[in-house]
C-alpha cells in the first residue's frame, strides 16, 4: 500500500497528541529520578492504580467524573507521602539496587491489590466518543483535552521548579544537599515533597489516560517502559524536556506504524533509548 | 587478627565452600540418578530442574551484578539468546542438543561482547535501564522475525527426539532425565566460574571496580577489559540453561524466553543470598524458590502483595543479603563465608 | 577448634547426602514394582468402591486465572454429577467414582511440566485433562505423551500441538485454523460483492496462527486482502491502524487478539465512523458479556465462539447426521451449571465439562485400558451438548478436532436492549445477522 502524505499527516498529529500523554506519564518518573536519583519502578503500577481509582468512584459509585478525577489525584498525593517514608526514605543514598528493588516491591503490592480487587479483565470508563479526523486518523476529543492538560501540567511543573521558593529549594538539594541543609533547607521534607510531586504527576497521567482507553492492572507497564526513554531523551527532572521527549517518541512510534508496521513500534522506543544513552546520556535538554 | 590467622581462616573458608559446593552437586547428582530408577523421585527431578534453570541465570548474574556491581536488569536476554540459537539449530538443521548448547553459549558470549560494547559505558541506574531496553528490543525483534517463528515461536516435532536415550528411557521419555543432567552440568560450570572469580586476581579486579571504578582505573586496572570479560562470562550459564530448556520444553516463545520476570527473579535471588558471594547464590535461589512455591500454593490471591512486601523488606533492611549479613556479624565469619 | 567442628559437620553432610542417595537408589526395586503392576495394588472387582483418578493442572494464579477458573468449574460440575449417580460403570461391571487430582500451574509452562510429571508418576492418575491455553497444553503434552497417557485437551485451540506426532492427545476445541473461517463463510452468504478485506490481528501466538489460516482461506475464496498488519500485545491506541484501514478502501475487517485490544479497537473504529466498512469480525472479545459495555459500538460486531448457551445441538440433530448422542442436553447442562454456580456458563466452562464427558464415554467403553481408550477415541464420532466430536486419526495431525465447529455471535439491539445472539451456522442461529453494520449507514 502506498503511504500517502495524508496518512503521514495523520500519523504526525496523532503522534503529537499521544506523545503529549506519554510525556505527561513520564513527568512523574522524571522528577523523582532527577531529584532523588531513584528510578521509581512502581511508576507503572501507580498509573494503573489511578485508573482504577477513577473507575471505582465514577463507574461503581456514580461520583461525577471531574470529582472522581480530583479525588483520584488527591489520593495520589497522600499515597505519595506515605510511600516516600515507607519505601524510599531508607534506601536513599544507598546502592541503586536497593532503591530499584524497594520501589519495585511497592509496585508489586499495588498490582497485587488491583488484581485481587478487580481481576485481570479490562475496564472502561464511558465518556464521549467524539472524534476529530486528521488524515483518516481518528483522534478522540478526550485525547486532545488530555494533551492540552499535559502541556498545562508540564508548564506548571516548570514554573513550580524555576519560579517558586519550593523550586529553588529543590534545585539547591539536587546541586548539593549538604550545603542546602546548612542554608536552612529541610532536605528530607524537600525530598519527600519531590517524590510526592512525582507520584502526583503519575496519577494525573493515569487518571486522564483512563478516560481514553480501557485498561487492566498491567496497562501501566507500557507507560513505565516508554517513560524510561522519554526521561533520558528529555533530561532528568526537566518537565518541558519530558513533554518534548514524549512527543518525539509519540511521533516516532506512530510514523513507524504508518510507514512500516505497528508491531515494530515498541522497538523504536528501545532503540531511541539505547542510542541516546550512548550518544548523549544527559538528554537533549538540560537536566534539572 | 594477625595476617597468619587471616590466611588460615581464609583457607578454611575456601575449604568449607568447596565442600558445600561439592555436597550440593553430589546431592543433585544422586537425586538425578535415583530418579532414573525410582518414580517417586521424578517429581523432585522436575522441581529441581526448575530450580536449576533459575540457578543457572543467578550464577551468571552474580558475576556481573555481585562481583562487578553492575545491575543487569535484563539478564534473561542471554537465556533467550541461548534458547533461540539452540532452537534454530535443532529446528532447521537437526543439530543434537549437546552441540546446540555449545554453539548457543558461544553465540551468547559473542552477543555479550557486542551488547557490552554498548551498555558497559553506562553506570548505575543508566546501565540497569539500558539492559531492560536491550531485553525488550530483543523480544520485539524476535516476535517480528518469521525465521525465528515470530510471535508463534518455533516448536520441535516429536520425531526429533527419537535418537535420545538414557538408562533404558528412549525418545520423549528420556528428555526430562537428560535435561536434568545437562542442567546439573550447567550449574556445576556456573559454580566453578563463580569460585574462580571469587578467588582469582581477576575477581579482585572486579571487586575493585565495584567499590570505586575510577579508583580502580587509577591504580592501573584495565576496567573496560575487566568488566567486558565479566559480562561475557556472565552470559554463559544463562545461555546454556536457555538452550536446555528450549530443548526440554520443545518450544520457544518470545515472551517466555526474553522475560523481564525471569530477570527480576534472578536479581532477587542474588540479593537475598548476598551479592558477590558464592554461598549466597545457592542460599538465595533455594530460599526464593521454596518461599515462592509456598506463597503460590498457600496464598494464591495474596502472593503478589506478600511478594512485594518481601522484596521491599529485603531492599530496605537486608540489602547485603543473608550471607552478606552473616559476614558483617563478625570478622571471623567474614573470612569463613566466601 | 570450632572450625574443625565445621569441617566435620560439612563432611557429615556429604556422607548423609551419599547415604540418602543410596537409600533412594536401593528403594528403586519396590518403586519399580508398583510402577509396573499398578493392577496388583488395585483390587479388581472384588471390592465395592473403586476410584478413577483424573489429573490436570489449572491456573489458580497468573494471567490465565479467569478462563481457567471457569474451565475448572465445568470439570467439577461433571465430576459431581457422575459421583452423585454412583460413578461410571466400567466394561467389567464395576462402578467407579471419579476423583479429581489437580494443582495450580501458575499459568507457567515450567510448572505444568513439573506437575504433569507428578500426576503421572506420583499420583498415578488414570486419565488426564489438559491445562487451559495452547501454550500450557503444548508443554504438558511433551511430558504426558511419552508415558502413553490419554489427555483430553480443552481450552487449547492451537493446531501446531497436533502436528508434532503425539499419539495420546485429543483436542476438543475447534482449532485456530478454522477459528475465523466461518466468519468468512457468513460474509460470503451475506454479500457476494464485499471482497476487500483488511486483516488486523494481535502479534501473539494464538492470534497470529488464526490470522495466517484466515488469510489463506480468504485467498482461496477469491477475496482481495487490501490491508494486513499485526499490532504488538498491549496496544491501546489504534488511530494510525484505523487511518490506514480507512485509506485502504477495505469493506470488511477481520482481527483482534485478546479481550482488551479487541475492545479498544472496536471502540475506536466506531468513533472513527468509517462508512466503507460493512462487516467486522473480532476474535475473543465479542462473546464476553463485558463487551456490552461498548454500548452502540458493539452493535453489529461479529465474533466466533466455541460454544454458547443458545446452541441448538440435540439428539434429533445427531440422528439426522446418523451419529450417536451422548450426555446431557444443552438445556440440562446450562440449568445444572446455573444452579451450582449461579451464573450462565461460557464456553470455557462448557469445554471443561465436555472434557469430562468424553472421558466418561471412553471409560464406559474401555475401562482403564489406555490402548483400548486410544482406539475408541480414534474412531469416535458423537454429538454432545458441546457439539460434534471427532478426531483426526492419521499420524500427521493425530488428535486434531475435525467434528466440532465454531458458532458466530453478533451483538444486536432489540427494543433498545443489547443482546448477544447466535447468527451462524443457520442450524444453530437464533436470529438473522444484521448487515451491513449499522454505523456504515
Amino acid at each position: 500500500m502506498v503511504v500517502s502524505p495524508e496518512l503521514i499527516m495523520g500519523g504526525l498529529v496523532s503522534g503529537i497528541i499521544i506523545g503529549s500523554l506519554y510525556g505527561l506519564a513520564a513527568l512523574g518518573l522524571s522528577i523523582i529520578w532527577g531529584v532523588l536519583k531513584v528510578v521509581n519502578l512502581s511508576h507503572g503500577a501507580l498509573i494503573a492504580l489511578s485508573m482504577y481509582l477513577v473507575y471505582t468512584l465514577s463507574v461503581m459509585y456514580g461520583v461525577p467524573l471531574p470529582v472522581a478525577l480530583l479525588a483520584s489525584i488527591l489520593t495520589g498525593f497522600l499515597l505519595g507521602i506515605a510511600a516516600y517514608y515507607l519505601f524510599v526514605h531508607r534506601v536513599l543514598g544507598g546502592p541503586e539496587l536497593a532503591s530499584l528493588l524497594s520501589t519495585f516491591g511497592f509496585g508489586l503490592i499495588i498490582l497485587g491489590i488491583l488484581e485481587l480487587a478487580f481481576g485481570g479483565i479490562a475496564r472502561t470508563i464511558p465518556v464521549s466518543q467524539h472524534v476529530i479526523e486528521v488524515g483518516h486518523a481518528p483522534i478522540m476529543l478526550v485525547q486532545i483535552i488530555g494533551a492540552i492538560i499535559a502541556v498545562a501540567v508540564a508548564v506548571g511543573a516548570y514554573l513550580l521548579l524555576y519560579r517558586t521558593w519550593f523550586g529553588r529549594a529543590v534545585r539547591a538539594v539536587v546541586m548539593n544537599a549538604e550545603a542546602s541543609a546548612l542554608m536552612g533547607v529541610n532536605v528530607v521534607r524537600v525530598l519527600a515533597l519531590s517524590f510526592t510531586l512525582g507520584v502526583l504527576f503519575a496519577v494525573t497521567a493515569g487518571s486522564l489516560l483512563s478516560l481514553a482507553y480501557s485498561f487492566t492492572p498491567e496497562t501501566g507497564t507500557k507507560y513505565e517502559l516508554y517513560s524510561f526513554t522519554i526521561v533520558v531523551l528529555g533530561g532528568l527532572g526537566n518537565p518541558l524536556g519530558s513533554l518534548v521527549g514524549g512527543i518525539i517518541l509519540g511521533i516516532a512510534e506512530q510514523l513507524t506504524s504508518v510507514i512500516v508496521s505497528g508491531s515494530w513500534g515498541p522497538l523504536v522506543a528501545f532503540l531511541i533509548l539505547l542510542v541516546m544513552l550512548i550518544v548523549r546520556p544527559t538528554g537533549l535538554f538540560a537536566k534539572l | 587478627m594477625e595476617a597468619k590467622n587471616i590466611l588460615r581462616e581464609l583457607a578454611r573458608g575456601r575449604m568449607i565452600t568447596n565442600i558445600t559446593v561439592a555436597a550440593i552437586i553430589l546431592a543433585l547428582l544422586t537425586i538425578g540418578i535415583g530418579s532414573l530408577y525410582s518414580e517417586t523421585l521424578s517429581y523432585y527431578r522436575e522441581t529441581l530442574s526448575t530450580f536449576m534453570m533459575l540457578f543457572s541465570v543467578v550464577l551468571g548474574l552474580n558475576i556481573i551484578l555481585g562481583y562487578t556491581g553492575y545491575v543487569s536488569f535484563g539478564h534473561a536476554v542471554f537465556f533467550g539468546i541461548g534458547g533461540y540459537t539452540a532452537m534454530v539449530l535443532m529446528y532447521y538443521y537437526g543439530v543434537n542438543v549437546y552441540l546446540a548448547m555449545i554453539i548457543a553459549a558461544l553465540a551468547a558470549m559473542a552477543a555479550a561482547q557486542a551488547i557490552g560494547f554498548i551498555v558497559l559505558r553506562l553506570r548505575g541506574a543508566y546501565f540497569a535501564i539500558a539492559t531492560i531496553a536491550v531485553l525488550e528490543a530483543f523480544r520485539v525483534i524476535v516476535s517480528n522475525v518469521e525465521y525465528l517463528g515470530g510471535s508463534e515461536g518455533l516448536q520441535l516435532e516429536a520425531s526429533y527426539y527419537t535418537g535420545y536415550s538414557i538408562a533404558g528411557y528412549r525418545g520423549q521419555m528420556s528428555v526430562h532425565y537428560i535435561a536434568y543432567f545437562l542442567l546439573l552440568g550447567t550449574v556445576t560450570l556456573g559454580l566453578l566460574l563463580n569460585l574462580y572469580v571469587s578467588r582469582s586476581q581477576f575477581g579482585a579486579g572486579l571487586r575493585a571496580i565495584r567499590e570505586d571504578e575510577d579508583a580502580a582505573e587509577a591504580i592501573g586496572i584495565n576496567t573496560w577489559k575487566f568488566k567486558t570479560l565479566a559480562y561475557v562470562l556472565s552470559s554463559i550459564t544463562p545461555a546454556l540453561a536457555g538452550a536446555i530448556i528450549a530443548w526440554k520444553r520443545n518450544i520457544v516463545l518470545p515472551e517466555e524466553f526474553f522475560s523481564l520476570t525471569l530477570s527480576i527473579e534472578s536479581i532477587i535471588s542474588v540479593m537475598l543470598g548476598g551479592a558477590g558471594t558464592v554461598l549466597g547464590t545457592v542460599t538465595g535461589t533455594a530460599i526464593y524458590h521454596t518461599v515462592k512455591t509456598i506463597f503460590l500454593t498457600s496464598f494464591p490471591s495474596l502472593h503478589l502483595i506478600i511478594f512485594g512486601i518481601t522484596i521491599a523488606f529485603i531492599a530496605e533492611v537486608l540489602p547485603m543479603g543473608i550471607i552478606g549479613w552473616l559476614r558483617l556479624m563478625s570478622t571471623r565469619l567474614r573470612f569463613l563465608l566466601e | 577448634m570450632a572450625s574443625r567442628a565445621i569441617l566435620w559437620i560439612a563432611i557429615a553432610v556429604v556422607v548423609i547426602a551419599i547415604i540418602g542417595g543410596l537409600a533412594w537408589y536401593l528403594s528403586r526395586e519396590t518403586a519399580q514394582e508398583t510402577a509396573q503392576t499398578p493392577q496388583a495394588l488395585q483390587p479388581t472387582g472384588e471390592k465395592e468402591g473403586c476410584v478413577i483418578k483424573i489429573g490436570f493442572t489449572t491456573s489458580l494464579t497468573g494471567k490465565l486465572q479467569k478462563e481457567s477458573a471457569e474451565q475448572l468449574n465445568g470439570i467439577k460440575l461433571w465430576a459431581d454429577e457422575v459421583n452423585s449417580k454412583g460413578g461410571i460403570k466400567l466394561p467389567d461391571g464395576r462402578k467407579c467414582t471419579v476423583k479429581l487430582v489437580y494443582y495450580d500451574d501458575e499459568s507457567k509452562s515450567a510448572r505444568v511440566q513439573e506437575l504433569y510429571q507428578k500426576l503421572i508418576t506420583d499420583d498415578k492418575v488414570d486419565y488426564l485433562i489438559s491445562p487451559y491455553s495452547s501454550g500450557l497444553t503444548a508443554a504438558a503434552a511433551a511430558v504426558t505423551d511419552g508415558y502413553h497417557k490419554v489427555m483430553i485437551a480443552t481450552g487449547a485451540a492451537s493446531d501446531s500441538i497436533f502436528t508434532k506426532g503425539y499419539q495420546y492427545v485429543y483436542q476438543l476445541y475447534t482449532p485456530a485454523s478454522r477459528y475465523m473461517t466461518s466468519a468468512v463463510d457468513l460474509l460470503l452468504e451475506l454479500d457476494q460483492s464485499n471482497k476487500k478485506v483488511a486483516l488486523l490481528f494481535e502479534n501473539s501466538k494464538f492470534a497470529k496462527s488464526v490470522a495466517s489460516a484466515t488469510k489463506a482461506y480468504l485467498e482461496e475464496k477469491g477475496f482481495q486482502i487490501v490491508y494486513e498488519d499485526y499490532y504488538p500485545p498491549g496496544t491501546t491506541d489504534f488511530a494510525t491502524y484505523i487511518a490506514k484501514i480507512s485509506a485502504s478502501g477495505a469493506t470488511a475487517l477481520l482481527g483482534g487478539g485478546h479481550f482488551q485490544d479487541g475492545f479498544n479497537l472496536v471502540k475506536q473504529l466506531y468513533s472513527a465512523n468509517i462508512k466503507s466498512i460493512k462487516y467486522v469480525a473480532i476474535l475473543v472479545a465479542p462473546p464476553e458479556p463485558a463487551f456490552a459495555e461498548l454500548g452502540d459500538a458493539a452493535v453489529g460486531v461479529i465474533g466466533p465462539s466455541q460454544w454458547e448457551p443458545g446452541v441448538k445441538y440435540s439428539p434429533e440433530a445427531a440422528k439426522k447426521l446418523g451419529i450417536e448422542w451422548y450426555g446431557p442436553t444443552v438445556d440440562e447442562f446450562v440449568k445444572a451449571y446455573k444452579s451450582k454456580y449461579g451464573k450462565t456458563p461460557g464456553y470455557h466452562a462448557a469445554g471443561g465439562y465436555a472434557a469430562g464427558l468424553v472421558l466418561q464415554y471412553v471409560i464406559e467403553k474401555a475401562g482403564l485400558d489406555t490402548e483400548k481408550a486410544k482406539e475408541i477415541l480414534d474412531n469416535l464420532d458423537i454429538m454432545t451438548f458441546w457439539g460434534r466430536i471427532k478426531f483426526y486419526k492419521e499420524a500427521d495431525k493425530h488428535g486434531l478436532q475435525i467434528g466440532h465447529s465454531m458458532v458466530l455471535v453478533q451483538w444486536q439491539k432489540t427494543d433498545g436492549k443489547l443482546t448477544k445472539v447466535i447468527v451462524y451456522p443457520e442450524a444453530a442461529a437464533e436470529a438473522k445477522a444484521v448487515y451491513p453494520i449499522p454505523w456504515s449507514k
